[in-house]
């Protein structure tokens, strides 16, 4: 039945002045007044577990578990005779696992220096509006990873903590936005045999990452370490830069990366990074995770 | 929820004590105190550079003689001289960014090895 606009108008109208409309703003008060406020949270700050090398504030989500594949090849430097690195390579093997919402578990394999490590990642904050207003990301990360090198000299009295080193890292990170990702990562890593005192056994870095998303499947991607240096290690150690492109394909987050690193734990590419971009000394690599679920 | 923070910080405690009662601040010099010294004063390629170069280098699966890795053998002096004139061997193990680091995969070989062959090399790779 085709009704004359104006008609409608006086209709509506007619509606108002005997409050039915008004009642029914009434209604919605009344459930917007009755319904508790939701948190909003702050989704995929960062699609994967690591930004690139460092991790990232997210977790498995619970009882999934995350298989990890990362790959560094040789540096680029190397000429075609080496293909430009693509005749080596290094990898990592990890497994991660969500136990509960806030709290992961994960152990890993490198070959690189053949070190076993193990790591826990506890959710503290969650970047969130509605129900309370939580500005940032918070986690709490620690990891220990163990040299399975044979002794360099069997001779001697060695121990097994030797092979032993720690990090703790502080994860904090917020979202700005649909696009853009931003992560410090205050860093404490504590090796227990270094070769002389003037080394020193503990190291303290700031980390800095982010993410920024091109579109709903593709990210760039970079991570930073300033490490504080000592007279030792002034001279022989250069921060850690990473720079990449993530790749979402339904289950796995696939990513692709160039960094000075060659080792993928934490205190390896902290720690441990001589490699400068300036001398071509980069590698190639890429991570890629996928997802299983455990819960029943 | 107040049970909840609470399993999230007894939890947190607990994982950051475990890590980091583990702490040693053990240092090679003092573990093992004899073996600072470095003596490069008198280096002979049979009695110091050559066992490093094999053991470290030169075996079989490596750069041994037998389908050596990226085409190098160090299983004698001839070829590991070649190596140093290709300015191949120290960049390798000093890491100084203008050959593959190695030993592949490991650590840097021990300052004291990589200083005596140094300077072996500094002193025109004597087959002495």
């Amino acid at each position: 039945m085709k009704v004359n606009p104006t008609i409608k108008i006086v209709l509506v109208a007619m509606l108002a002045s005997t409050g039915v409309l008004r009642a029914q703003g009434d209604l919605l008060d009344f459930l917007d007044a009755e319904s508790e406020p939701v948190p909003q949270y702050a989704l995929a700050t960062f699609k994967g577990t690591k930004i690139i090398n460092t991790q990232s504030v997210a977790l498995p989500a619970e009882g999934e578990m995350q298989f990890l594949i990362q790959h560094r090849f040789g540096t680029i430097n190397q000429g075609a005779y080496e293909l430009w690195g693509l005749d080596q390579a290094s990898i990592r093997l990890g497994l991660d696992y969500g136990v509960t919402e806030w709290l992961a578990v994960g152990v890993g394999r490198s070959s690189f220096q053949k070190t076993y490590d193990g790591s826990v990642k506890v959710r503290l904050l969650r970047q969130q509006t509605g129900l309370i207003e939580i500005p940032l990301n918070l986690t709490y990360f620690t990891g220990l990873a163990i040299n399975g090198l044979k002794w360099e000299d069997p001779e001697r009295e060695n121990y097994f903590s030797s092979r032993m080193s720690y990090v703790h890292q502080l994860l904090i990170a917020r979202k700005f936005g649909s696009r853009l990702s931003i992560q410090l990562t205050p860093t404490f890593v504590h090796r227990n045999l270094v070769a002389t005192l003037a080394r020193g056994n503990d190291d303290y870095a700031l980390g800095f990452g982010g993410r920024y998303k091109i579109n709903s499947r593709v990210s760039i991607n970079w991570d930073y370490y300033a490490l504080a240096k000592n007279e030792v290690t002034e001279e022989s150690l250069r921060n850690s830069l990473s720079i990449g492109v993530d790749i979402e394909t339904g289950g796995h987050v696939f990513q692709l990366h160039a960094t000075n690193s060659q080792g993928m734990f934490e205190r390896s590419f902290i720690t441990e990074t001589v490699g400068q971009w300036s001398e071509g000394d980069i590698y190639f690599g890429f991570n890629i995770s996928r997802v299983f679920s455990l819960k029943n | 929820m107040n049970k909840a923070i609470k399993t999230l910080v007894g939890v947190v405690s607990l994982i950051a004590l475990v890590n980091f009662s583990g702490c040693y601040y053990d240092t090679e010099e003092a573990l093992y105190p004899g073996n600072t010294d470095c003596d490069t004063t008198s280096i002979s390629y049979a009695v110091d550079v050559e066992p490093i170069i094999l053991a470290k280098c030169g075996y079989e699966g490596c750069h041994g003689a037998n389908f050596p890795s990226a085409n190098i053998s160090l299983n004698n002096h001839a070829n590991i001289v070649g190596t140093v004139n290709a300015n191949v061997l120290l960049s390798s193990i000093t890491h100084d960014g203008n050959a593959s680091f190695m030993p592949k995969n490991g650590n840097r070989l021990p300052e004291c090895e990589i200083l005596t062959i140094q300077q072996w090399i500094y002193e025109g790779q004597p087959n002495n």
